[in-house]
């Protein structure tokens, strides 16, 4: 079913998280953009299916946790089954305001390390129509497997 | 293995909260997008750019990173959809209606910022007295009579329904009659017409596939 351009669907896709959660690892992949009007870029959480309009740019963060890291994946890796699908650029994202590492309470070596932290992500770019296999891969966590849906745009007034 | 099932929630990015304050006009808030002021405007201050381009027209886009910081970034552009929007020279032209992202890559390759342009057909022509800031926005009709000698200062505009577009477009301008003096001084869509001691005219104006007449008529 293709979702209505309401705010209610506009504030939700660009907010969906799609997170994977496997044993006391965690992989998140938020979608940080939203589509023009009448364009798609929203994540299907229920049969995890990213729907982008071909031309639309989205892009996407990266968060891991496990008991020993909480932070942005580390050798953030995203891949397509079928790359002509869509173009996966690195992205720049302006660093958290900090992020605080710190050992056990009762260790000897405490320490606390405050400072900015940077942020992994990625943007794509819808180039064909098409549906293909997306996996996103960091070490830090188990990857986060999405069908990338990719559509033609519609017909607007102007073309016909 | 303790293993929970896959969960989903929900999360607003404060990136989004920022675009919602308008901080920024990227999508990543890492960046401002807009429009160059108008030929001859030295009071305009650069705008947002909200409006569609005309296809066929060709636009200034000026992309400033707004990096925490205030970290300087040399970027290039990069369209989304090349049969929509092309990256000529820093240029962007508009070939096809459509929708494309328009990318701000950094010099490392890495995306600073992103947005999308809209292309449309222009479906109708406008001149106006007056370019830039001194611009008046009621359209000439298509016929005036002026004074012998009078200058006027002319300019056109490119519309699809109620919109006015955005872009330079590539335009003729012709009089019938050689007496009327028509100075291209260089400004985009905007000619200076000098009338005659007496007679009339018809100015064509051909653009986008488009053309507009403005009936010209020396009264004494």
């Amino acid at each position: 079913m293709k979702p209505a351009n309401s705010p209610l669907r506009l504030a939700a896709l660009a907010a969906l998280v799609a997170p994977l959660a496997l044993a006391c690892s965690e992989t998140t992949v938020t979608v940080l953009t939203q589509a023009p009007p009448g364009r798609a870029a929203f994540v299907d959480s229920e049969t995890r299916t990213l729907t982008v309009t071909r031309g639309v740019a989205v892009a996407l963060e990266c968060t891991a946790w496990t008991e020993e890291y909480s932070g942005p994946c580390r050798d953030l890796s995203a891949a397509l089954d079928n790359e002509a699908l869509a173009t996966i650029l690195p992205v720049h994202l302006d660093a958290l305001p900090g992020q605080t590492v710190r050992s056990s309470v009762g260790t000897t070596d405490e320490t606390t390390v405050v400072g900015p932290a940077d942020r992994a992500g990625f943007v794509l770019v819808a180039s064909q129509a098409g549906s293909t296999g997306m996996t996103v891969s960091t070490p830090d966590g188990p990857p986060v497997s999405l069908e990338l849906v990719v559509e033609d745009p519609p017909a607007l007034p102007a073309d016909e | 293995m303790n293993s929970t099932p896959p969960t989903l929630a929900l999360a607003p990015p404060p990136l989004l909260l920022l675009l919602a304050l308008g901080c920024s006009d990227g999508q990543l808030a890492q960046s401002a997008v807009d429009a160059p002021c108008p030929a001859g405007d030295l009071d305009c201050e650069a705008a947002p750019t909200t409006a569609p381009l005309a296809a066929g027209a060709s636009l200034a886009l000026e992309i400033r990173p707004v990096i925490v910081g205030g970290v300087s970034a040399a970027v290039s552009l990069r369209s989304g959809d090349d049969a929509v929007l092309v990256v000529e020279g820093g240029l962007l032209r508009a070939v096809a209606p459509g929708v494309a992202a328009v990318l701000a890559v950094g010099d490392d390759g890495a995306v600073v910022d992103l947005t999308h342009l809209t292309v449309v057909k222009a479906d109708r022509l406008t001149l106006h007295r007056g370019g830039g800031a001194e611009r008046d926005e009621r359209a000439v009709p298509d016929a005036i009579q002026v004074f012998p000698g009078e200058e006027l200062s002319l300019s056109l505009r490119v519309w699809s329904g109620a919109q006015a577009l955005a872009g330079d477009v590539e335009e003729s301008w012709t009089v019938t009659d050689p007496a009327f003096l028509l100075v291209d001084q260089g400004f985009p869509q905007e000619r200076r017409l000098r009338a005659p001691s007496a007679g009339s005219a018809t100015l064509t104006i051909d653009a986008v596939g488009l053309q507009h007449t403005l009936a010209l008529e020396v009264v004494q």
